[in-house]
């Protein structure tokens, strides 16, 4: 039992850091809007082998690479980074390799048949598409595609379009390998909405102590204090989850997986948008001009919330094992 | 980053549920609410028994008594204690986890090699005599003097919120040695003997109709110089000891009890017929309600889990804490409140079982937010000392 980050692990943190602030300064974080994952910040991501995390050598596989994946992505997240990182890092495994070197890939998951439009991040930014079914995965070519139905994304800095529907295409994965997607995937969405949190405290607390106001940094007031620690609690509380779900998902010995993500996803969801509206509150007036960062952040946090289940979704899954009695202890 | 156990840890899982399944079993009802001589009794004897069985101060070095085990077997410890729904550490805690850990730190030889085999063995029980009537938040504005007479203080004045005073033996006792030093400069930190004259406990009716908090009067009581722990006037620091240790890793037993008590809202909720037919468990918004509770409940055990690998780590309390205690206490008052509208009008009547206990739960849960540094202060505490806002 160890609860640390490695030291390669603590070292990637930094080296992800130095990209974000290379590719993804948040002071220019207009200049990046409508814009697609462009290189070379994607090539850079490519060369650090974030979207290798997952993939195993040979027969290994890699130790506490969800737990490696979870770093880097937080990290990226919290400067509000570009492109389809998340299913591009959790679809590795079941690309072949070469094919998709350097290739961006989206993503969706669909739940039974729903009906209505399907909405899928970065589908138009993307080189390959994956739709994750219940019992298996779907490799859609991009090209096969119906025209998008017209309107303008929520999140300046995530190329959302709506689709009637997504045709069929190769099944290349079964029940396992979706399932295993979607638990990576889960963790790892919790993981940048712990990242978004992160970012939108760092801003807001920043703020607080440049603004001034009867004299004195706002932050000296104990109502903005006590929504900046409110904000504090949301991320530290998501991230001991988040990270504990990642390491569950490495060693499945170490707790219940779906349970663990669940739980890590509902609380990095609900820190990412409260606090992403706790930014816009502190910040005030400016916190509601498109001028400052907080709705970047509070944008971002709802993409997220939509993937890999809601808030709802997971609280109903959590209280209904809990009620079965099927929590292992 | 890994979170499995070890074959060693998980032997000493499987020893440790096996002793406590059948110990717990063995025990008698606990007296009712309100005996205190009888809970001391209770409390103690059951202190006893985990002594006896090697399972007394595992969080303590070996030289002092204690286990000194290895920080995944406290964890296993703390998970399988509450799983066996084993007597809270009630009279014993100022003891084992602020007194005993306090004179490790702190204390002389000779106190260290009296009082502490007493406190592991449940034979002395302990009170914090730290907060007065004009010092609560703001404790180190406290006012109880102590005034040397040759090998003694003499000590006069009030403490309140004393926990289970009036069964304790000793008091862990901060008072003012030096009215002119600023105020963080002159405190002192006391072993109170509590039989004594001078000493007068008056236990205090709390909202929820009990009494586990008293009210100390000290007028002219007697400490011997060889009870001071630390040096004259550097209680503040010594006080400091003890405070990171409660909103560190004390509480751990806490946080692992909350898994418990959600599971009997579930138990209750699953036994409460619903208007229209069904249980209230039915409920799609309820098991929401204990879904988001639970994902809670989850993510403070990791971080206390997390928090006490740190701080056995680094020898200091994890920064975390503050963040721990704030989330704990809504959260254990979330449960009873939810508890308490899931039994419904039964309460009103004090209809004994589920229905009375939820009410007396619900009224004494409101304790949490404001004892040990109120929510309002860890704010404070957490803007100013984590986030670096200004004072």
């Amino acid at each position: 039992m160890d609860f640390r980050l490695d030291d390669d692990q603590i070292a990637l943190r930094h080296a992800v850091r130095g990209l974000s602030e290379r590719h993804f300064a948040l002071g220019a974080v207009a200049a990046r809007e409508d814009a697609p994952a462009a290189d070379p910040a994607w090539r850079d991501l490519v060369a650090m082998g974030i979207f290798g995390l997952l993939v195993s050598d040979g027969d290994e596989t890699p130790r506490n690479g969800t737990v490696t994946a979870a770093v880097a992505l937080e990290e990226l997240s919290a400067h509000l980074a570009t492109g389809p990182i998340l299913w591009t890092t959790i679809t590795a495994p079941v690309l072949t390799g070469g094919e998709i070197e350097a290739g961006r890939v989206a993503g969706v998951v669909v739940v039974g048949d729903a009906g209505g439009p399907v909405v899928i991040e970065h589908a138009t930014e993307a080189e390959f598409l994956v739709v994750v079914h219940h019992d298996r995965i779907e490799r859609v070519e991009t090209t096969s595609l119906p025209e998008v139905i017209a309107g303008e994304p929520s999140d300046p800095l995530t190329p959302t379009v709506a689709y009637e529907s997504v045709p069929r295409g190769d099944v290349i994965s079964g029940p396992d390998e979706a399932r295993t997607i979607r638990l990576a995937g889960t963790v790892l969405a919790a993981a940048q909405l712990v990242g978004v949190a992160q970012g939108a405290l760092d801003v807001a607390a920043a703020y607080a102590l440049e603004r001034h106001q009867f004299g004195v940094p706002i932050g000296s007031f104990q109502a903005i204090k006590h929504l900046l620690s409110d904000m504090y609690v949301r991320v530290e509380l998501a991230r001991s989850s988040t990270f504990a779900a990642a390491a569950i998902l490495d060693d499945e010995r170490g707790g219940d997986a779906a349970r663990a993500a669940g739980a890590a996803k509902l609380l990095a969801g609900q820190a990412g948008i409260d606090n992403g509206r706790a930014a816009v509150q502190i910040l005030g007036g400016m916190g509601f001009t498109w001028e400052m960062l907080p709705h970047y952040f509070l944008k971002r946090a709802w993409v997220l919330e939509q993937s890999f289940g809601t808030a709802e979704f997971h609280a109903l899954a959590l209280g209904v094992a809990l009620g079965a009695g099927v929590v292992k202890a | 980053m890994d979170l499995t156990y070890s074959a060693e840890d998980e032997e000493f899982r499987a020893q440790l549920r096996t002793w406590l399944d059948t110990a717990v079993q063995r025990q008698s009802p606990p007296p009712p609410p309100g005996d205190w001589p009888a809970r001391r009794a209770y409390d103690t004897q059951w202190q006893r028994t985990l002594y006896d069985a090697g399972y007394a101060g595992l969080h303590w070095p070996v030289a002092f008594g204690g286990r000194g085990l290895p920080v995944s077997q406290q964890l296993v410890y703390l998970e399988e204690y509450a799983r066996a729904n084993a007597p809270y550490i009630s009279v014993n805690f100022v003891g084992l986890m602020h007194a005993g850990p306090t004179l490790i730190a702190e204390g002389t030889d000779e106190q260290r090699a009296f009082h502490l085999p007493r406190i592991l063995t449940g034979e002395s029980v302990w009170c914090q005599g730290f907060s007065e009537p004009g010092a609560g938040s703001d404790l180190a504005s406290l006012q109880t003097r102590a005034v040397r007479d040759g090998d003694h203080y003499i000590v006069n004045g009030q403490k309140i919120w004393s926990t289970r005073a009036h069964v304790a033996d000793y008091c862990e006792l901060l008072v003012r040695t030096d009215p002119d030093a600023p105020k963080h400069k002159g405190i002192t930190w006391l072993i109170l003997d509590m039989h004594q004259p001078g000493v007068d406990v008056r236990p205090m009716r709390t909202i929820d109709g009990e009494s586990h908090f008293c009210e100390v009067f000290l007028d002219d009581a007697r400490v011997p110089v060889s009870n001071r722990v630390g040096e004259e006037n550097d209680g503040w620091r010594v006080t400091n000891v003890t405070l990171r240790f409660e909103r560190g890793t004390a509480f751990a037993q806490h946080v692992i009890t909350l898994r418990s008590q959600l599971r009997k809202l579930v138990d209750v909720a699953q036994d409460t017929p619903a208007v229209g037919g069904g249980t209230a468990w039915d409920d799609a918004e309820f098991r929401r309600h204990v879904g988001r509770l639970d994902a809670s409940v989850d993510a403070l055990w990791r971080m206390t889990q997390m928090g006490i690998a740190d701080t056995e780590r680094t020898g200091m309390p994890a920064r975390s804490g503050s963040a721990v205690k704030l989330r704990y206490s809504e959260i254990t008052q979330e449960i009873a409140d939810l508890l308490l509208r899931t039994v419904g009008r039964a309460a009103l009547a004090g209809v004994p079982g589920p229905a009375a206990d939820a009410m007396r739960e619900y009224l004494w849960s409101l304790q949490y937010t404001i004892a040990a540094g109120t929510s309002q202060i860890q704010r404070n505490l957490i803007a100013e000392r984590i986030l670096g806002m200004p004072r």
